[in-house]
């Protein structure tokens, strides 16, 4: 009896991810396939959605290994919040994205840098003077919601 | 003396007279109540009933070789193969099938209806693109944010 309930407890979470994340497993599917295999299965897409959609994913594929994993990880603690916090969190990201080049940089910047600090000083930093003379109200919202969004990277790189 | 029907002991009583193994002095006492209580008589009487019937009953007779008829019986038996639902297998190898079969539960109900083959023949469908792109939006914004590092601005920021 015990077995099966240590069963169920470890075929679940697979079940449970796969069904959280059906994209990056589409994605992943469509990676294991020949270029003939991929062909025929997007064969059904209009020319240029087709040729679109191979070059994000080879962008995709591109990016390092560790950082693709980190992404992936990423992508599967977002795909988790409820859909509502994920919607938001889509707006959020689309605000950031449509910032003027100068200001995007320095948001995507700040939210990198913080979210790689203990909550402590992560907290500390986002009510020094520094952080409210860097950004303005909206940029500051921006950060926290972003940060609200991520999970927390677990070593903190030296800056 | 009380009737022997109403004490614990009147079955012992009853049958040790009718078959003469009573001590002497119990089987004294037990006559004299026999004398006075008609109901003790009555049932002495049944009792003798009951033992002669028993003397007169002979038991039906055997065949010669009934041993070697009933033991060659019982071999065959023993040595015929049992039909499988005659085996006791006890409830030990019915938690690998348990597992097995929640496995294959699992396994089905990730990979529902058609295989990759099947749905690589058909193509993919509209909403699976739809769902690709979803995908690759989300994670190209929140890879924007994980590669801001190469960023310049990025290490001054904050």
């Amino acid at each position: 009896m015990r077995g099966i309930l240590l069963l169920f407890l470890l075929a679940f979470p697979l079940y449970a991810q796969d069904a959280n994340s059906p994209g990056l497993q589409l994605i992943e599917r469509l990676n294991r396939m020949t270029p003939a295999e991929r062909q025929k299965m997007l064969n059904r897409m209009p020319p240029a959605r087709r040729q679109m959609l191979e070059k994000r994913i080879n962008n995709f594929n591109n990016i390092r290994p560790e950082a693709r994993e980190k992404l992936k990880k990423d992508y599967e603690f977002f795909q988790q919040l409820p859909p509502e916090k994920r919607d938001d969190a889509r707006r959020t990201l689309k605000q950031i994205a449509d910032l003027p080049e100068e200001r995007r940089k320095l948001v995507r910047g700040a939210v990198h840098n913080l979210r790689r600090q203990p909550d402590e000083i992560r907290d500390r930093r986002l009510a020094s003077r520094a952080f409210n003379e860097r950004f303005n109200e909206d940029e500051r919202k921006l950060i926290r919601e972003a940060l609200a969004v991520l999970p927390p990277q677990a070593e903190p790189t030296q800056q | 003396m009380n009737c022997i029907l109403n004490t614990n002991e009147q079955e012992e009583l009853l049958l040790g007279y009718c078959t003469a193994i009573l001590d002497p002095e119990t089987t004294r006492t037990y006559k004299r109540h026999l004398a006075s209580c008609e109901h003790c008589r009555t049932m002495v009487e049944l009792q003798k009933m009951v033992d002669e019937s028993l003397g007169d009953w002979l038991p039906p007779t055997l065949s010669e070789n009934f041993d070697q008829k009933l033991f060659a019986r019982i071999r065959a038996e023993q040595e015929a193969p049992k039909p499988w639902w005659h085996f006791n297998f006890g409830w030990k190898p019915a938690i690998p099938l348990a597992l097995a079969a929640i496995l294959l539960a699992v396994f089905l109900v990730r990979e529902p209806g058609k295989s990759e083959l099947a749905q690589q023949q058909d193509g993919i469908k509209a909403d699976e693109i739809a769902e690709v792109e979803k995908a690759l939006d989300d994670m190209e914004a929140l890879q924007a944010l994980s590669t801001a590092d190469t960023a310049p601005a990025a290490k001054e920021s904050i």
